[in-house]
């Protein structure tokens, strides 16, 4: 009975079958620039900030929180300006998340100082009784490891040098660990006492925080 | 009607002629008793 | 070795596999359960919640569901073919490669190697090993298919072949990536393509795992337990080919409203709906074949759990094209709605038809009766009721928050900040993990009847 008595025909058939619709909605969209627009207002991520999103990753935050606010009125209130495709040009990979068990973080840079960020994390239910996130204070007992943080922005092409990704390094360690530091209090009570002259996993991980959704704020405002 | 709209009707449109094609072809009479058959062939393997 | 020299010993070692697996993954389900509501629960960086979800996921969704379709379907593809595997040898590799792949997936997720796209979560080199270990499988799919002794092939056997090619496409393309390291690397596509290539594998993941094979456990062991033949073979052609055509369009239903181009949405909305059609062509098919045999849902204790599993599908094929639309869409997505209609088609339907496909197979391949028919029952309502409740308090939590993200004062200002509105969900989280547990009881009672039904009552001298 035709090709349901020819298994390699059968096979290729549903093959053939099943990249129609994969053809039409995935591979043609990835040749099209529309699909993900650039913008010069959007930069890729510093060293540090990337060493922070793969914490990010590690750690599997993407799990309760999601990086896309939506178009719709009190998602706006909640979350800030919706958000635009060019702000995800160097997400590799994309962070969107699927379900919302804390709240959106596309916008979140910029939202708290860094001490907010440093005593949350320490611990969120110091912070909100009733929060169920879970606590990260030991991400500041950990040193930052950056053997290979030049490897990653190269195979990432944001096409910095190897001396760029020292400076950035050893720049943003010049901040956190500054007398001067805004939110050096918070940072110190987390951060053991070894530790307080170097980067640590969650000061990466703040950095990265803090860089959600702010260049975007320039092009929206340049429209 | 917009050219999108025409290209959503068209596309459908299309895919509803395939389909009822192979509907029509399989819900032949002609081939009833062959299209069928392995549904009871598959139920005396046991030998 | 079997009558036919059909090979059992790969079937048995795919089947307790899953039923090791499903025990760890329900463990990590349980816990993850508890942390919802009691954080400190997160007592360790590999105990916390970010960790645990994926090992969750990929316990189950790979090492349960993987595991339960391969021993499906070595068993089927023999009985079916009438033909011995070609090559054992091979198939012996491929459990072992199995059970070390998943063993290693499951310690570098407790360890952060993660690649955050969801159920493709695993690094680099186990992604290879995913795919040697698809091909060892392949070589015995089309192996047996090409020595066959029956001219035509039998319903199920399209499904294994759709499932074979399908798979292998998803997981190759979605998990193309540059390595840093041997544990770290990163996605070839970026932001919104990478959205789109990811959550057209994850839904056709879903589909090609948790529906098309256990869519060919369904129509191989429910007439087989039933002695009624399918109701309708042409039917079964016409949603087969119509399910592979549509289900790839569909997979940026997950993605509304967000930055992807309208018009991928739009197309996969359309999809997402006529999914319905084929989905229920299995559904009445089911229905059907009982026709004028209805009693059998007493007299036969399979027959429940395959009624009760097509119910669940046929109600999970509707509400999940409706969640897909763009405006239920905006009030369901991102709340616990969809969790609890992910763990419908898992503990319901999956579920359901795994049980009962392993009650009626472990049996016939070891000679023996099963253990106990009065334990296979509590089970069944066990795992139903558990399963139920669950589903239905992470319904009304979604809706709940949903409703709460949303409300709005006169003024137009919000009237919860989120902290409440993930605060109200607690009583449902309790009450999701007391039934969880239900759940496990139910299940555990599953493996034990299988394991007694293996171990105890020397019967014949099969090995």
């Amino acid at each position: 009975m035709g090709i349901t008595s020819k298994p390699v025909v059968f096979a290729v058939l549903s093959a053939a079958v099943i990249l129609i619709g994969t053809t039409a909605t995935v591979f043609i969209p990835l040749f099209m620039p529309s699909t993900q627009p650039g913008s010069a207002f959007i930069k890729p991520y510093t060293a540090v900030e990337q060493e922070g999103r793969d914490i990010y990753m590690r750690e599997g935050c993407n799990n309760c929180h999601s990086q896309t606010v939506r178009p719709l009125r009190t998602e706006v209130l909640r979350y800030g300006e919706y958000s635009k495709p060019e702000e995800f040009a160097y997400d590799r990979p994309f962070l969107w998340g699927s379900r919302r068990t804390g709240p959106d973080l596309n916008r979140v840079g910029g939202k708290y100082p860094d001490s907010w960020h440093y005593t949350h994390l320490m611990s969120p239910q110091g912070m909100f009784e009733k929060s169920n996130m879970p606590p990260y204070a030991w991400l500041a007992k950990n040193k930052l490891d950056t053997g290979y943080s030049y490897k990653k922005t190269s195979v990432l092409g944001y096409g910095y040098s190897e001396s760029d990704v020292e400076q950035q390094i050893s720049q943003y360690k010049a901040t956190v660990t500054d007398g001067a530091y805004p939110s050096k209090a918070s940072r110190d009570k987390v951060t053991p006492p070894e530790l307080r002259k170097e980067l640590t996993e969650m000061d990466a991980l703040i950095a990265y925080l803090q860089k959600l959704g702010r260049d975007v704020k320039q092009m929206e405002a340049r429209k | 009607m917009t050219f999108s709209g025409l290209a959503y009707f068209l596309f459908t449109l299309l895919l509803a002629i395939v389909m009822g094609g192979i509907t029509v072809y399989y819900y032949n009479p002609k081939r009833k008793e062959k299209v069928e058959e392995p549904k009871r062939r598959m139920l005396d393997d046991e030998q | 070795m079997s009558e036919a020299g059909y090979n059992y010993k790969i079937v048995r070692g795919f089947a307790f596999s899953a039923l090791f697996w499903l025990v760890i993954g329900l463990v990590v389900g349980l816990w993850m359960a508890v942390e919802m509501f009691y954080p400190a629960l997160n007592l360790a960086p590999w105990l916390s919640f970010g960790r645990l979800r994926v090992v969750h996921t990929n316990g189950l969704g790979l090492g349960f569901s993987l595991a339960a379709i391969f021993s499906t379907s070595y068993y089927i593809l023999q009985r079916l073919n009438r033909v011995a595997l070609p090559f054992p040898r091979l198939a012996q590799a491929h459990l072992y490669l199995f059970n070390t792949a998943i063993a290693l997936a499951a310690l570098s997720l407790f360890a952060g190697m993660n690649t955050t796209k969801e159920y493709a979560e695993l690094e680099w080199p186990l992604d290879i090993g995913v795919v040697i270990m698809w091909v060892m499988f392949a070589i015995n799919v089309f192996g047996t298919l090409i020595k066959r002794q029956e001219k035509q092939m039998y319903i199920s056997l399209w499904y294994i072949i759709a499932m074979t090619v399908a798979i292998a496409i998803l997981y190759i393309v979605n998990n193309l990536e540059i390595p840093v390291n041997l544990f770290k690397s990163y996605s070839i596509y970026a932001g919104a393509n990478d959205a789109n290539v990811e959550w057209w594998y994850g839904h056709n993941i879903v589909g090609f795992i948790f529906t098309v094979p256990i869519l060919a456990m369904f129509y191989y062991f429910l007439p087989k337990a039933t002695g009624l033949p399918i109701y309708s073979h042409r039917l079964s052609i016409v949603s087969f080919w119509a399910l592979n055509f549509a289900y790839l369009w569909t997979g940026a239903h997950h993605l509304m409203l967000t930055p992807l181009p309208e018009w991928i949405q739009t197309v996969a909305m359309g999809f997402s709906i006529f999914l319905i059609a084929p989905s229920w062509g299995s559904v009445i098919n089911g229905y059907y074949t009982l026709q004028g045999n209805w009693d059998q849902m007493r007299s036969n204790y399979l027959v429940k759990f395959f009624i009760a599993g097509i119910t669940f599908y046929g109600l999970q094929t509707i509400q999940g094209p409706l969640q897909g639309l763009r405006t239920l869409n905006a009030f369901f997505h991102y709340t616990d709605w969809v969790v609890g209609h992910v763990h419908m088609g898992t503990m319901g339907w999956v579920t359901m038809v795994v049980a009962a496909s392993f009650y009626y197979m472990i049996p016939h391949i070891t000679n023996r009766e099963l253990y106990s028919i009065k334990l296979a029952n509590i089970q069944f309502w066990l795992t139903l009721f558990g399963q139920v409740i669950w589903t239905v308090a992470m319904w009304i939590a979604g809706i709940q928050q949903g409703a709460m993200w949303k409300a709005t004062n006169p003024d137009g200002s919000l009237m919860y900040n989120f902290l409440d509105t993930v605060a109200s969900l607690y009583p449902y989280y309790k009450l999701r993990f007391a039934a969880g547990l239900i759940f496990f009881i139910g299940i555990l009672i599953f493996v034990w009847n299988l394991v007694m039904t293996v171990r105890k009552q020397p019967g014949t001298t099969e090995a």
